[in-house]
């Protein structure tokens, strides 16, 4: 079992935006990353939570270049698929968190070859939300990639309104 | 030092079921949980029901689950619950022993959060093959929890399996 070094985590305070790690506190010395979420909270319901790659400068990737694909799983009704090509983010849940309790996301993504500046930077991804109002369990299990050849460093989460409220993401680097 | 600190590795041989307690802790928020090697004596999904803070294993029907089951022998089905008594397949074993789960657990010491679960796991069925899952889960309790219990769909089986059981460190400086 490999062994995982804190790289950069965020536990927000207050009301943010944004949630991003790495970025300055990026470590070039890994070939593969792991990210947890946890408890992703917002202050404003039914609202979708955006992830992007943060670029060489520590700003978020959005060019129209992600590629995802995933299969959406829902306890109360039949499962999904989703996917896109050359999308300027990809969602980090199905369908949406909320205000109501348990109303959260959670997952774990692996990043892969984004200190590689001559391939596209990968990252597969497994989330677990109960949806906003109604409150049913969903998840996704997939993967995706930012079809750059360039070096990234590190993960952004937004929301499509509203601000987060809660949550902890933390970048490891697997040794 | 890991960030991946081990807690707690038990093992059970032909018991019906494994109980593994006090290990959820304000120490950590995620858990992760490796089950391996894991044998049932009949062909058997594996269950998980949490155990709470006073050691008893919580069976309430407040569980939902779903699972994705991919199979190397025919078309994906789905398998979902809504208000049941326990996370459903977290492990599967049928023909082959030594198949294996791993599964990460989120904020179930928190009395202020719900428990939520994702797994992998994967089997062989007799006369077919190969057989995978993928799953979330979640107890749907405003309560701490302090361990969990796993154990064969079937209560007349009996397993033989070791889980051990890590945190996952986060350091705020």
């Amino acid at each position: 079992m490999g062994k995982l070094v804190q790289v950069d985590s965020v536990t927000v305070s207050g009301t943010v935006s944004t949630i991003e790690v790495g970025g300055a506190n990026w470590d070039s010395s890994f070939d593969t990353y792991m990210v947890t979420v946890n408890a992703l909270q917002s202050n404003t319901d039914s609202v979708n939570v955006y992830f992007r790659i943060l670029d060489s400068s520590n700003n978020p990737e959005t060019s129209a270049n992600y590629d995802w694909a995933r299969k959406i799983l829902k306890a109360n009704t039949t499962f999904g698929n989703g996917f896109g090509t050359n999308q300027t983010l990809d969602y980090f849940v199905n369908n949406t968190i909320g205000t109501g309790t348990g109303e959260v996301a959670n997952g774990i993504l692996y990043l892969y070859n984004f200190n590689n500046a001559s391939e596209y930077s990968f990252y597969t991804l497994e989330e677990t939300e109960r949806e906003a109002s109604a409150g049913n369990l969903q998840g996704l299990m997939g993967g995706g990639v930012l079809t750059l050849t360039a070096q990234h460093k590190g993960v952004q989460f937004s929301l499509s309104s509203g601000s987060f409220i809660g949550g902890t993401v933390t970048i490891y680097g697997v040794a | 030092m890991s960030a991946l600190r081990l807690i707690n590795e038990t093992s059970g041989t032909s018991v019906s079921s494994i109980s593994v307690t006090d290990v959820f802790t304000s120490d950590f928020d995620i858990y992760k949980i490796v089950i391996a090697p894991m044998d049932i004596n009949n062909n058997n999904d594996m269950e998980l029901r949490f155990i709470n803070t006073s050691g008893s294993v919580v069976s309430a029907s407040n569980y939902d689950n779903a699972i994705s089951v991919m199979t190397a022998y025919t078309t994906f089905p789905e398998t979902r619950q809504t208000n049941t008594t326990r996370i459903t397949g977290v492990g599967r074993d049928e023909q082959q022993s030594g198949n294996g789960t791993v599964m990460y657990v989120f904020n179930p010491n928190s009395a202020s959060s719900y428990s939520f679960v994702i797994h992998q796991d994967n089997g062989f069925v007799t006369g077919s093959g190969y057989v995978g899952y993928k799953g979330i889960g979640v107890l749907k309790q405003t309560a701490s929890m302090g361990g969990y219990q796993i154990f064969p769909t079937t209560s007349t089986n009996l397993i033989t399996a070791t889980t051990r059981t890590y945190g996952l460190r986060v350091d705020n400086g």
